[in-house]
């Protein structure tokens, strides 16, 4: 394995299969390999572009991931794991990015919503959003719309996502857009969880709803795409 | 023929898909919410009514769960609707600990105006509301690797000293059992969810795959601990009923693979199931929320029998299950959110399903999880008429009764 288009592919297997560095024991058939960690650290020493290596080596990696999870092809372990890989290999990346005047493709606010504490789902649409270079401010759980409504004045620019796992913390949601129409009557809103749909979503004058952290994931590129 | 059997007989009937016989009248249960929304629109209060400071959030347990509920956050029986609904009698549960054992003590170990950060009684270290019955935020379990594993093994999880994780007394209140016409039951976790409590879901589920000997010996000593725990239990009384708790599935799909359950769960399942039904044991349920699809096979090669509750809004269809797949037992499935439209929407909703299940056997008609507070008292009687209407008219014998 010699050239930088070899080792951006290799990179972006080891994101897609979950292998952060070269000792870790999973996959099997990739034991002894260089891993997440191990390329990136390469790729820049050889003056491979920290934004290249995102875009080339990283992001395509999590988007497989990602599509999988949606197709039914992966799960959350998988998930999890190339999430890892991921934060691991990118801990290198983040002062070459801010060097190179690399920015973010926006602020993504997310948090369960108030008087719920289930994150599993939250996170994971955190994890997506962020492999695929948008910078997340996570209010975890048990959020009241003043909190979001604080973090959307810290953010302006943001899109906000909510989470719910109850039925009975739902409302919660139509509070949440409520308040943040009033303050900022342009930010986009979106929200995710078990007991909501595309139908409620509507309801309540969200923007968008993500029935699984990749769609959640293209909303949030869609919306990019027509802004710019 | 139905009219003459206990609810024990009848349960066993219904699970084992006897013709003519009617299916059980039954609620999986409600928000407290819904109740107290309830109160002022028409159900009247009793002695037996939930308490006043039972939080926002709790559960009022309806006759298809087991009580005593075996989780430690505030619940409580219903018998008000129990009563209005003409409700058949529920399921009892024998409160054995599979848990830890002895427990670890309860610890506060800060608090904030609404929340506590706790260590909890199987050492998982969790925030929780205190004004509200949230499931709590589970932040660590008392397992972070394969060392801290083996101590609680050592310490509170094995089979030394199985009589005390039986109530006191237990030897006296076996003969009461003995005597009983209600289903009698236990409820422990399955194989995935004993796991998620050890490790706390994000640090166990990665652990199918990087550290798969550390899951499978976990696996190994729940099934032992079961195993010694069903042995005692059998040797004073017999038992109709076993619910086994996952919650392994989100509204698009399960937590981990079929492939990932078949090496890690299905192999001890079907030890815990071989032996149970060695003993009469007429229905292994398994507990889980979400959209399960892709599981069933594998849970019921691992031995188990029937699945609760069918949630709707995650694409669980009981009648496209029932067609999959004709001998799953199967309880619930009945869409809370179209009876809280109303009476039209309740007709379709019951009509699309309740034919075609109750004709086919095996099926315990209910709501599809706890009724929320969405759901008005009108609605919710119309619905209870109509499905208890299908239930005298339908059952398994050439689709009408």
């Amino acid at each position: 394995m010699s050239t930088v288009e070899e080792k951006l592919a290799a990179l972006q297997i080891c994101i897609e299969r979950g292998k952060p560095t070269e000792g870790a024991t999973h996959p099997k058939k990739m034991m002894g390999q260089p891993g997440a960690v191990e390329l990136t650290r390469q790729l820049l020493a050889e003056g491979v572009g920290a934004a290249r290596i995102l875009n080339e080596g990283m992001v395509p990696g999590m988007r497989v991931v990602g599509q999988r999870f949606q197709n039914g092809e992966s799960y959350v372990p998988d998930m999890l794991l190339s999430a890892q890989a991921m934060k691991k290999a990118m801990v290198l990346l983040e002062g070459a990015l801010k060097k190179a005047g690399v920015e973010p493709k926006g602020t993504f606010i997310c948090g369960t919503v108030e008087g719920d504490l289930h994150d599993i789902g939250k996170n994971l649409v955190a994890m997506m959003v962020e492999g695929n270079g948008w910078n997340v401010v996570d209010l975890g759980v048990d959020t009241t719309p003043a909190k979001f409504v604080a973090a959307a004045n810290e953010h302006p620019e943001a899109v906000v996502g909510m989470s719910a796992l109850l039925t009975t913390t739902m409302p919660a949601m139509k509070e949440i857009c409520q308040a943040l129409r009033e303050k900022h009557p342009h930010m986009k809103t979106m929200i995710g969880g078990a007991p909501v749909s595309q139908f409620y979503a509507e309801e309540i004058g969200a923007s968008g709803y993500g029935v699984d952290p990749w769609a959640a994931n293209d909303l949030l590129d869609e919306w990019f795409d027509a802004k710019h | 023929m139905t009219e003459e059997m206990t609810p024990r007989e009848q349960f066993h009937a219904v699970m084992r898909f006897q013709p003519g016989v009617k299916t059980l009248r039954w609620e999986f249960g409600y928000w407290v919410d819904a109740m107290e929304r309830w109160y002022t629109e028409g159900l009247k209060r009793s002695p037996l009514s939930p308490p006043p400071d039972l939080p926002g959030g709790a559960g009022v347990i309806g006759e298809a769960l087991p009580w005593p509920f075996p989780m430690s956050l505030p619940r409580w029986r219903d018998n008000d609707v129990h009563t209005f609904c003409e409700l058949q009698p529920g399921v009892v549960r024998i409160p054995l600990n599979f848990r830890m054992c002895p427990q670890f003590p309860m610890t506060v170990l800060e608090e904030d105006e609404t929340t506590r950060l706790i260590i909890n009684e199987d050492g998982g270290k969790q925030r929780v509301k205190k004004e509200s019955s949230s499931l709590p935020h589970v932040l660590e379990g008392p397992v972070t690797d394969a060392e801290s594993w083996e101590e609680v093994k050592e310490e509170r999880f094995n089979t030394k000293d199985i009589t005390k994780r039986f109530p006191p007394k237990w030897e006296e209140q076996a003969k009461s059992y003995q005597e009983r016409d209600y289903p009698f039951c236990t409820m422990s976790d399955g194989f995935f969810s004993w796991s998620r409590e050890l490790f706390c879901i994000q640090n166990q589920v990665m652990r199918y795959y990087t550290e798969p000997d550390l899951m499978h010996d976990i696996c190994r000593t729940q099934t032992e601990v079961y195993l010694a725990v069903y042995e005692e239990l059998f040797s004073k009384v017999d038992l109709d009923y076993v619910v086994m708790w996952e919650d392994m599935a989100f509204n698009t799909g399960p937590l981990v693979s079929p492939e990932t359950f078949a090496e890690f769960m299905t192999p001890y399942y079907k030890r815990v199931t071989d032996f149970l039904k060695a003993r009469g044991v007429v229905s292994i349920t398994v507990d889980t929320d979400g959209n399960c699809w892709k599981l069933i096979e594998e849970f019921l090669k691992g031995g188990v029998t029937g699945l609760y509750p069918f949630e709707v809004n995650s694409g669980m269809d009981i009648v496209k299950v029932r067609k999959a797949f004709p001998t799953l037992q199967i309880q619930g499935g009945l869409d809370k959110l179209e009876v809280a439209k109303g009476k039209a929407e309740t007709d379709a909703e019951l009509e699309k399903k309740l034919p075609y299940m109750l004709s086919q056997g095996g099926y315990i008609p209910y709501m599809d999880h706890l009724v929320p507070p969405e759901v008005s008292w009108e609605n919710f009687c119309y619905y209870r008429k109509r499905v208890n209407e299908y239930i005298d008219r339908y059952c398994q014998s050439n689709g009408s009764g």
